[in-house]
């Protein structure tokens, strides 16, 4: 979990996920794959698309041993199916009004796999998250300025 | 599982006690397992009445994840209390021991089951209010049980480890003045890890090292996570609306399986434009610490290299297609599903397609 250096170029190397290249080509690749197969597509569906295939991407250069990314893979292999909507449970309204925001309910929702897992494997999760998602956006961004430039 | 002997001899206490300080004192950092001595948890006790506490603590649980052998020890321990209390030699071993280990042990068998559920550790987070100070660092003092600051400070405390080495227990050293029972002693452990492991967030999130405080740092960590998802957001939509524009083949980029042999005009500047964005890509990736790609990159880099587009494809391709290869395609297959429809391809084809690209190339250049 320590931060690993991978070069010598300082800080923003020092957040780079170790399998930065294979994420690097696992995205360029299903990049390749949705352009082939939805050049009629709306902008809206492709880029659903695209999102999902840089979701994906990530989980899966991230590996198994994580659970945000077994999460995510799962999440993601359901999805192929057809989504299913829950029925919404009814709200019933509460009597007090809850004041205190429970930052670490939040932080589960947004994390995937995060709601169950103590608190300690949470935070654990959140940073090898966090170290993936900002390498995916990286990764995003060059694709982005070199395609555009 | 060791079930209790009768005590020995308090020469073999203060003999047994003084290697295990030693060890204690080196290896505090590490969760080592330990032969389960019941006995030494036993003579290290002053009075009968923290003997008693002992007892039932020594069998209890562990604040750890791995809760193997837990219960067992519990009940060996229940058995074997009429035996420990008669033959009790309190005195001469509660002198020398300033208790040197500590351990976490349930006060209780019901709190100690309990407390094995990993949900449960927050829980009695909240209900332990018995800690004194409460440092990060816990692993440094000896306890002083002469003066018995609390009442419990005679407890031994020492995670030990029966045979099995499944589980593994954590020693923790008990500062003086702190509550030694196993509750505040598991929490303690529990917040150093979260207070670690907040740290390394505060590294990782830009802009948090200025604040101080778990809420303020949530806070900060939720919103980058938030931020960091929308940016995948827009720049997934980014990529949607300006794809168009490379109608190429990008699968010839990846040494693809579906390369058209009739290069389109249009595809010259794209295959180029594709193979330097590989080169960005690779060049912003720091060291490549990933095996496959090392002879990549030397290629792509080259500038001597004639048809560039082909060698980066082939090789990148080749290199692809050498990694794992059939377990990641179809992984990534079932990942991906209908977008993502890998050709099963090998190096066979590969060599066969540099055949036909050299060919091709000046062709393309004209």
């Amino acid at each position: 979990m320590e931060p690993k250096s991978c070069s010598g170029d300082g800080n923003p190397s020092r957040n780079l996920h170790p399998s930065k290249p294979l994420m690097a080509a696992n995205f360029l690749r299903c990049l390749s794959r949705i352009q082939q197969t939805a050049t009629n597509s709306s902008v809206g569906s492709r880029s659903r698309r695209i999102r999902r295939a840089a979701y994906a991407s990530m989980a899966y250069s991230a590996g198994h041993r994580r659970a945000w990314s077994w999460a995510l893979l799962r999440k993601l292999r359901c999805r192929r199916v057809r989504p299913v909507i829950l029925p919404r449970r009814p709200r019933i309204a509460r009597p007090q009004v809850v004041i205190e925001i429970d930052r670490a309910e939040v932080l589960r929702k947004l994390v995937p796999g995060g709601t169950g897992m103590d608190y300690c494997r949470l935070l654990e999760e959140t940073a090898d998250y966090i170290r993936c998602l900002a390498t995916q956006v990286r990764l995003m961004q060059t694709v982005t300025d070199s395609i555009s430039s | 599982m060791q079930c209790l002997r009768a005590p020995l001899s308090d020469l073999s206490v203060l003999e047994r006690q003084r290697p295990r300080v030693e060890w204690q004192q080196q290896g505090e950092e590490q969760s080592d397992y330990q032969p389960y001595d019941a006995d030494y948890c036993m003579q290290s006790l002053l009075p009968v009445e923290t003997a008693f506490r002992a007892l039932h603590s020594c069998g209890g649980g562990v604040e750890n994840e791995n809760h193997g052998n837990v219960h067992g020890s519990n009940d060996c321990f229940s058995n074997a209390w009429p035996d420990i209390a008669s033959g009790m030699h309190c005195p001469v071993v509660g002198a020398a021991a300033s208790v040197e280990e500590t351990s976490v042990n349930a006060s209780s068998s019901s709190s100690s089951s309990r407390k094995r559920k990993s949900e449960n550790t927050r829980r009695s987070k909240e209900n332990s209010g018995s800690d004194g100070k409460d440092d990060i660092n816990c692993k440094r003092l000896k306890e002083e049980t002469g003066g018995g600051a609390t009442p419990e400070a005679e407890q031994p405390t020492s995670k030990e480890n029966d045979k099995a080495p499944k589980s593994d227990y954590i020693h923790v050293r008990a500062r003086r003045g702190q509550a030694t029972d196993s509750h505040s002693l598991a929490e303690r452990v529990r917040r150093e890890r979260i207070s670690q492991r907040m740290k390394y967030l505060q590294d990782l999130v830009p802009g948090c090292s200025k604040i101080t405080g778990k809420a303020g740092m949530l806070d900060e960590i939720i919103n980058y996570v938030q931020s960091l998802q929308r940016q995948v957001e827009f720049l997934s939509m980014k990529l949607a609306a300006v794809n168009p524009i490379m109608d190429i083949n990008i699968d010839s980029f990846f040494g693809g399986r579906e390369i058209n042999p009739t290069c389109k005009p249009g595809s010259i500047s794209m295959i180029g434009m594709s193979s330097e964005l590989l080169d960005q890509a690779y060049l912003q990736l720091g060291s490549l610490q990933h095996d496959m790609f090392m002879d990549s990159p030397a290629l792509l880099l080259r500038p001597d290299v004639n048809p560039p587009a082909a060698v980066s494809d082939t090789s990148l391709g080749s290199c692809l297609n050498v990694s794992g290869s059939s377990v990641w395609n179809t992984n990534l297959q079932n990942v991906y599903g209908v977008e993502f429809q890998l050709g099963r391809g090998t190096a066979l084809p590969f060599q066969s397609l540099q055949g036909n690209l050299l060919p091709n190339n000046p062709k393309m250049e004209m």
